[in-house]
């Protein structure tokens, strides 16, 4: 089967970069076949992007990410990346300028959604930014000394406090890797000392909502400054679920690295391994057989209704809807049973191999699925009986938390929250990955941009995915080859048949499994569309079986970030409808 | 141990009691950290439903007597969990659900927490990651379990080991292999 040569590359044209090169002559281009860089120096870097941004030809408007990576043995030892996009021409570009003097200009003028990535930068790699309207650390407290993603940095940290084991008795022999030296945990005045850096109280009371909060949708610790009811002022503390993920990726190899993409963002567990495995392919340069790739575009559409189900649930739920909950959970159980007969694991489930998938459909799976696909409408129109036209519904999410176009392209908003405001934003759209080209479907748009829209938006997308599993379905079972790993490969890792059974597969399993894939040398940037927005991955390779930097850039991270600008002016009410409709997951903001 | 007599009256210690009203009608702080956090929620959601062994969740540490720690807990996190946990009325019980909170888990990382029984005493580790629901369930009737002997530390149930022969005990015809 052919698969159609829509345009996948997303990247500037030569015709672009020659216009940039007649205004800037002295710019450098670096091209990689998915990735084109430009070198920009420190002192024209702020004039470079405002022309990017606001040339006729180029309208590279769309803040998409920001991120450093650390050379030590280069001066200047940092390098700051630049991602951004052109909504009008559907092109990437990015953009890289060396940090002297550790230090970088700030962003913040040009796009308000540089305001995290930056001091997400200061806080892991130490780099300052001038002209930053208050740049503390983003997932660390304030007191923290290091600065963690340095490579001069130990993963495991610096053990340096004495906190043993308070289940241990002294009778007991202790696991073979137990100390009692663990790194420090911050004390209440450390964390009450990073709350004061963050606001400045002017209204009369500082109000801590989170972070172990049951509206909070896990970790998120916000700090509303309140006049009555109004809050007048909002910052969020984000860190609570920072685990390191980016410096786990140096030490693993890619294939090691597919687990943790699971536990990064729990609910749509296989998008994120998609969203991966895709980047990885490309820079591998593996195409994986058509019967994988209807298996992974079928599967991350149920693990999109999945995820839109426990949005649904929870959102109701914080608004007062107890049955909604228990509803949308009897439904998820089912897809969960589905995912679970598939893969063999319910939530985080290693499925997407480097490749392929790593099994073959099991007998009947395709017989349950078809039957929940026809089950599910009916179920999606009871709960639309009881919300979409319920007073109370309306009066909580009409004309709550507008977001307008201009806001999607200063804070880098992608995935529903984009959608909303009319943008029509989808990676599944504007680059196709796997059979995402060969299926039908609708992107449904907002018209006004608040909670209720999104609401609208999130059913819509849950018939839309329907539809393309049911096409999936069909494809899948036309389909005469069987093959659903790419084993011929070099880069693949063979199945555990061909190792039982040949000499050959048995070396290559053991060379792939302990020294990783040694990618060739190069950059790339491949996104994937979450049910939280663009999911991106930046990989820097060196060469070697483990990436040199791996950069995830999260659409949950961003979408948050206009939190505080809406909620200004608001009460505390219109805080959990307006968090529940932004639908952020902080396993992905803090990584 | 409760004696019944054929009068219809039943003899039994005030501990006693008291310990079956606390087995039945354990209530954790709904405090869900990570990953586990949606299992846990699937746990008291339709198809699990712990209503049914008397677990309902609470929003305020003070009504609650369970915490089931659900998720990575990374050192910013912290002290802010062990807040929670001198919040809790006495008694108290600690149950830590997953690899990550247990030990560590595939997370051996400068930020996060090599286990939650550094911070809190813990008295049920469930494993898995994430443990399924039927897997905490296991976990809470385990601590039900260990609230009815009201043992001090661990429990778990004992396996019994076969014994097998060492080097200075030669194999012989009494050998359990029988060679």
């Amino acid at each position: 089967m052919q698969f159609s040569d829509k345009k996948t590359n997303l990247w500037i044209d030569k015709n672009k970069l020659e216009i940039v090169k007649k205004s800037f002559p002295d710019v450098k281009v670096e091209e990689y076949e998915n990735a084109v860089f430009i070198h920009v120096k420190k002192d024209k870097l702020i004039d470079f992007l405002k022309f990017l941004k606001e040339a006729e030809e180029l309208q590279f408007k769309m803040f998409i990410d920001f991120t450093c990576v650390d050379y030590p043995f280069h001066t200047p030892r940092f390098l700051g990346v630049y991602f951004l996009f052109s909504p009008e021409f559907k092109q990437r570009v990015g953009v890289k300028c060396w940090a002297e003097n550790n230090s970088l200009p700030s962003l913040t003028g040009l796009w308000k959604g540089a305001k995290w990535a930056e001091r997400e930068a200061w806080d892991m790699f130490g780099v300052k930014f001038e002209g930053h309207e208050n740049l503390v650390r983003m997932f660390m407290w304030e007191s923290y000394p290091y600065h963690p993603l340095r490579k001069d940095f130990p993963l495991e940290g610096i053990a340096d406090t004495y906190l043993p084991s308070l289940n241990l008795r002294p009778d007991e022999i202790p696991a073979h890797n137990y100390s009692p030296y663990h790194t420090y945990v911050p004390s209440m005045e450390d964390l009450e000392e990073t709350e004061k850096k963050r606001i400045q109280k002017k209204a009369q009371i500082v109000l801590n909502w989170g972070p172990l909060h049951p509206g909070t949708h896990g970790t998120i610790w916000f700090l509303f400054d309140m006049e009555g009811e109004v809050i007048k002022d909002c910052d969020i503390i984000l860190g609570q679920l920072h685990r390191g993920v980016e410096k786990i990726a140096e030490t693993r190899t890619y294939t090691q690295f597919i687990p943790y993409t699971d536990r990064m963002d729990y609910i749509s567990a296989l998008c994120s391994q998609v969203a991966f495995v895709n980047a990885v392919e490309k820079l591998l340069g593996i195409t994986p057989p058509p019967r994988a790739k209807y298996i992974r575009t079928m599967m991350c559409e149920l693990q999109r209704i999945n995820s839109h189900l426990l949005w649904l649930g929870t959102y109701a739920l914080d608004l007062g809807a107890l049955t909604i909950f228990l509803y949308a959970f009897r439904e998820r159980e089912k897809i969960m049973d589905i995912i679970e007969g598939i893969a063999g694991i319910r939530l985080n489930s290693s499925y997407i191999r480097i490749g392929g998938v790593a099994q073959d459909l099991p007998e009947g799976a395709l017989d349950v699925i078809r039957h929940f696909i026809k089950d599910f409408p009916k179920r999606l129109e009871e709960y639309e009986t009881i919300l979409t036209k319920n007073r109370v519904w309306l009066r909580r999410n009409v004309n709550v938390g507008i977001i307008n176009e201009e806001q999607v392209y200063q804070y880098g908003l992608t995935g529903v929250v984009a959608r909303s405001a009319g943008v029509p934003y989808d990676i599944r759209m504007i680059q196709p990955t796997d059979a995402y080209g060969e299926v039908d479907f609708d992107v449904p748009l907002g018209k006004v941009g608040d909670c209720y829209d999104r609401y609208l938006l999130r059913i819509e997308e849950m018939k839309q995915s329907i539809r393309i599993v049911a096409q999936c379905v069909d494809k899948i079972e036309k389909l005469k080859d069987k093959k659903f790993i790419a084993s011929e490969n070099p880069y693949v890792i063979p199945t555990l048949e061909e190792v039982y059974n040949s000499i050959e597969s048995m070396v290559k399993d053991f060379n792939l499994r302990i020294y990783g894939e040694q990618a060739p040398e190069g950059e790339i940037y491949l996104s994937g569309e979450n049910p939280r927005g663009e999911l991106g991955f930046y990989i820097v390779s060196k060469g070697e079986g483990h990436p040199y930097r791996l950069r995830i850039r999260s659409g949950a991270f961003y979408n948050l970030q206009i939190f505080p600008e809406l909620i200004k002016g608001r009460t505390v009410a219109d805080a959990v409808v307006l968090l529940g409709s932004l639908d952020p997951v902080v396993g992905e903001t803090d990584r | 141990m409760a004696i019944k007599h054929n009068s219809g009256i039943i003899l039994t210690t005030v501990e006693e009691v008291l310990s079956w009203g606390r087995r039945n009608s354990l209530w954790p702080a709904s405090v869900g950290l990570a990953c586990c956090a949606i299992e846990m929620m699937h746990t008291a959601a339709s198809r699990f439903d712990t209503d049914r062994l008397g677990i309902i969740f609470r929003g305020s540490p003070r009504q609650s007597d369970v915490l089931i720690v659900a998720g990575t807990v990374v050192n910013k996190v912290a002290p802010m969990l062990k807040l929670i946990y001198d919040q809790m009325p006495d008694p108290k019980w600690v149950i830590s659900m997953g690899g990550c909170s247990s030990v560590g888990g595939p997370f051996p990382t400068y930020a996060t927490l090599q286990g939650v029984d550094r911070i809190i005493p813990v008295d049920v580790y469930v494993p898995g990651c994430p443990p399924t629901p039927q897997a905490l369930l296991w976990g809470i009737m385990q601590l039900q379990k260990k609230i009815k002997e009201k043992k001090e530390g661990k429990v778990w149930e004992e396996i019994p080991v076969r014994e097998v022969p060492t080097a200075s005990q030669p194999l012989t015809e009494k050998s359990p292999f029988g060679f």
